[in-house]
């Protein structure tokens, strides 16, 4: 096949039109599938940690508890709230500027960055959950082994989230790469 | 620029977006929302559309540019048939099998390379490819030849 039968063939590819009234709507993020599901995901954990804010202090015994423990709670969550809210923004950030293999090498290094703060600011959300809830409680052999297995299944997810990041951020690395061998 | 002069140049190069979409999606559902990711992607970036290259050319970097940075489910490739979008992506009758051909041939590529294809084969220079992708117009014929070769031996062995 030659070449200007690639280029014929590549011209005549047809592919499903949408109507102006469905490309309108796709243009606007309320309709956009993954930023709308962020958003959601975002603001119910966003609420969930505003209603524990709120509450823990009488609900949880706050007031009982020393003033650093809770200072300590009070960051962890709040770190987590703003961590959320990045994420949403990360997703909307619009990526093209100069040439492809710049714009890849900054948006995976954006990711890069994201991928620590969202490891980071869960470990600091579980260690601020465990120095509340354990801080003035008598340890028994039971509760040290639940303390074990929360411990456990946090690290599993940590993983799991690491996972994912690694293996989206490898993929652009990679095509970096592509692009800068010869 | 105004909301309706973008729909107006969106509607008639959402070919472009169709095709870029289909090089980097093996599922209707991924390519539906690889779609939508670069119509909102293109309309944020609108703005900074200075209009000294072609619309389409713009489209392009933009598309491009948003398949590779994606997420999308990686889904294994199981064989030509099973690869494919979707039948009712391809209208064109006719030439509807060779296209599927093409499309099939082009996403054996690694992603860089499917990129660099799709804009040599939308008749851009070299030197509009190389500043596109933002590597040297050496280093861009050189990939395109290389390219080349791995197509017309992808396709010639498919047959």
């Amino acid at each position: 096949m030659e070449n200007d039968d690639l280029k014929s063939l590549w011209k005549g590819i047809k592919t499903p039109e949408k109507d102006a009234n469905q490309l309108s709507k796709m243009m606007k993020a309320k309709n956009h599938p993954v930023i709308k599901s962020i958003k959601r995901q975002a603001i119910i954990e966003f609420l969930a940690l505003a209603i524990f804010l709120f509450c823990y202090y009488t609900i949880f015994d706050g007031n009982k508890k020393p003033l650093l423990i809770n200072l300590i709670l009070i960051f962890a969550v709040a770190f987590s709230m703003l961590n959320h809210f990045k994420g949403y923004r990360l997703q909307q950030h619009f990526r093209a500027s100069e040439n492809i293999k710049d714009d890849l090498k900054s948006f995976a290094a954006k990711l890069k960055t994201y991928q620590l703060e969202v490891i980071i600011s869960k470990a600091i959300l579980l260690i601020g959950l465990m120095l509340f809830f354990t801080n003035g409680i008598e340890f028994t052999e039971k509760k040290w082994f639940a303390m074990a297995v929360i411990t456990f299944l946090f690290i599993l997810q940590l993983a799991l989230i690491n996972n994912i990041w690694r293996k989206r951020i490898t993929r652009i690395k990679l095509t970096i790469q592509d692009f800068e061998t010869w | 620029m105004s909301e309706a002069t973008f729909l107006q140049l969106l509607n008639s190069n959402q070919g472009i977006i169709g095709k870029v979409c289909s090089i980097y999606c093996n599922y209707k559902e991924d390519y539906e929302d690889l779609f939508q990711e670069i119509t909102y992607q293109a309309y944020k970036g609108y703005p900074t559309f200075r209009g000294e290259a072609k619309f389409s050319t713009w489209l392009y970097r933009i598309a491009l540019n948003t398949a590779m940075s994606s997420f999308r489910k990686k889904k294994p490739l199981l064989n030509f048939v099973a690869e494919l979008p979707d039948e009712t992506i391809f209208s064109d009758e006719e030439q509807h099998n060779q296209n599927q051909h093409l499309i099939y041939a082009i996403k054996q590529l690694n992603e860089g390379d499917r990129a660099i294809i799709t804009l040599y084969l939308e008749e851009l220079s070299y030197a509009e490819i190389a500043s596109i992708i933002g590597i040297s117009e050496n280093n861009t014929a050189v990939k395109i030849n290389r390219i080349k070769n791995k197509l017309h031996k992808i396709l010639s062995n498919g047959k």
